[in-house]
């Protein structure tokens, strides 16, 4: 026989595909033939190393939702998702949400840091006040109850009162310090001490805001009502927490703030990547402004958690991830006001990820916030960066 | 009603898928379940590159749900889904030729990026790409669809005899690209 002979008869004997008839006539030749013995040993190479690629090649997960979504075919929906849950491998699992998770969080601290370095917290934020007006300041004060009073000031309100920096001004208001204290003893009578200076906001107001405060952990009620206009809603919880600039240094809004922070919002897909809400929330920020008391400025610094709302846009970027087609950067933009009166806007950017087949998003970023206020006639601004983390629900 | 599902034939599968109610939707997806594999295999490997071989991969299924209502008989249905697949495969590699002629295989190689590939898989891949596409076809259709030797010839309609002798030529063809590397691997 000669060797393209052979050739096609180890090839055919390889597929199966040779007659039993003919396999001792190969059987024969390959025994006095090294070379025919070294093509056979190649071609079976060759064919171990396609057999195992054609056994590892399997189409994304997210191709039979492409099918079955283009094809109308709802039924299928929830069985793809039983599938799919229910063949997962505990290591599938963990890639699925293990990376995803660890990448967003790795990804959002390196922006917390950068963004904090970038901000350059400023203790000189409180502008100097020429005003000589005395108004009614609007902010609802959660001046700490339970701050340990200063030494050198008797009344329970000295430990949010600092003098100014400026050791002119320091010295000057050390010598009124007899009027001062006066001044406070009067704000203790007049039962208006955990309340700023003429403070608008009654006790309930204040045990109000409190408790609204906790209501907010509570995990979001659900909704069941269908999208008839064919487009997704996204009903989102989240959780903020970050830093104001300025901090002041008041303990006792500090014991949760990772939990005492949240917001929830409603968005709807406009086009494929863009979608429009609303979002409302309650969040500690730290306020720091001048007030005017009797022709003396006193710097005011407060913790309180005020509430906000506000419209926004959420963009999806279209890139991947470490090709896992489920996570993608996002960036939302949130502009609205609070209740002390003066616009907000917000800037969140991180990840989402949205498990195939699933009806839920989780993400997490980095935020920053602007708040704007006013009292005594003076605007003042509060910056606060953090990072945001949560949930979207959709329908 | 899964479970029920995968006792059925092919054939039975395709009547039930013919119906167009809620047992054809299951019925569509056990279909999936059994041949997804290798619809995916063959697109992957003919086409190379990974978007488009999920395209024609994706696109095969919906054409054969949208087509199964005017079949009214279904003897090989793998057959049939591989018949679809063959015929966008080959559209897209018009399409693509016609865009551009010196991405096609660089394409091919350099968008390959599963975890799976090894050297020597790399290898092949290269060699395989610079088949001509009729011996390449028939290689995917031996290597990984596991068909036989009649059933190319049943599904390219050509003779048994040229089957074999284009199998032959392709796979001396990846082998002698692949010799001196076959040798190294197997020195390990």
């Amino acid at each position: 026989m000669e060797l393209n002979e052979i050739t096609e008869k180890i090839i055919e004997y390889l597929d199966g595909e040779l007659p039993h008839s003919e396999e001792a006539e190969l059987f024969a030749a390959l025994s006095t033939n090294e070379e025919l013995r070294t093509l056979m040993r190649e071609h079976l190479a060759i064919s171990r190393t396609i057999y195992s690629d054609a056994t590892s090649l399997q189409p994304p997960p997210t191709a039979a939702l492409n099918i079955v979504n283009a094809l109308g075919l709802s039924v299928l929906n929830n069985e793809i998702n039983n599938t799919q849950s229910v063949s997962s491998q505990p290591f599938q699992k963990a890639r699925k949400f293990g990376v995803p998770i660890l990448i967003a969080l790795l990804s959002s601290l390196l922006t917390f840091f950068v963004t904090y370095y970038f901000f350059k917290p400023n203790e000189s934020d409180v502008q100097n006040s020429k005003s000589i007006v005395q108004t009614p300041p609007i902010i609802i004060s959660t001046i700490a109850q339970d701050d340990k009073p200063n030494t050198n000031l008797s009344t329970p309100l000295n430990n949010t009162l600092q003098t100014k920096n400026n050791l002119d001004k320091r010295e000057t208001l050390l010598s009124e310090q007899k009027d001062i204290n006066d001044e406070f003893q009067k704000i203790e009578e007049s039962n208006i001490n955990r309340k700023n200076d003429v403070n608008l906001s009654s006790e309930k107001n204040l045990a109000t805001n409190l408790e609204s405060r906790k209501i907010s952990f509570k995990e979001p009620t659900y909704f069941t009502f269908k999208n008839e206009q064919n487009k997704n809603i996204y009903f989102t919880f989240r959780g903020i927490a970050g830093k104001s600039f300025p901090n002041p240094g008041i303990s006792i809004e500090e014991r949760n703030n990772i939990l005492s922070n949240a917001s929830l919002g409603l968005f709807f897909t406009q086009w494929d990547n863009i979608k429009f809400g609303i979002e409302f929330g309650n969040e500690i920020f730290g306020l720091s402004y001048l007030n005017t008391i009797n022709g003396i400025e006193y710097i005011y610094e407060q913790k309180p958690a005020i509430y906000w709302g506000a419209v926004g846009i959420d963009y999806v970027l279209p890139f991947e991830i470490l090709n896992q087609p489920n996570l993608q950067p996002f960036i939302t933009l949130l502009a609205g006001g609070s209740q002390i009166g003066g616009p907000l806007i917000k800037g969140i950017g991180g990840l989402k990820y949205r498990p195939n087949r699933s009806n839920f998003e989780i993400y997490l970023g980095a935020e920053g916030t602007l708040l704007f206020y006013q009292n005594q006639k003076n605007y003042y601004l509060t910056r606060k960066i953090g990072i945001t983390y949560g949930i979207s629900i959709i329908f | 009603m899964q479970n029920n599902l995968e006792k059925l034939s092919d054939n039975e599968l395709f009547k039930m898928l013919s119906n167009g109610d809620k047992e054809g939707e299951y019925a569509f997806l056990e279909i999936y379940r059994r041949y997804s594999n290798r619809i995916y295999a063959y697109c992957k490997r003919f086409l190379g590159d990974r978007e488009d071989a999920m395209d024609v991969f994706q696109d095969t299924f919906i054409k054969f749900y949208q087509t199964s209502k005017d079949e009214r008989e279904m003897t090989n249905l793998p057959a049939f889904l591989l018949r679809i697949a063959r015929n966008l495969c080959l559209n897209a590699l018009r399409q693509r030729r016609q865009s551009t002629e010196i991405e096609d295989y660089m394409h091919f190689i350099n968008t390959e990026k599963d975890n799976e590939e090894t050297e020597l898989l790399n290898l092949i891949k290269t060699a395989l790409s610079k088949l001509p596409e009729e011996y390449r076809e028939i290689f995917i259709l031996r290597e990984y669809q596991g068909m036989s030797y009649n059933e190319i010839a049943n599904h390219l309609n050509i003779s048994l005899p040229l089957v074999k002798v284009r199998l032959f030529r392709a796979k001396e063809k990846l082998r002698e690209i692949l010799a001196p590397y076959i040798t190294e691997f197997s020195k390990f």
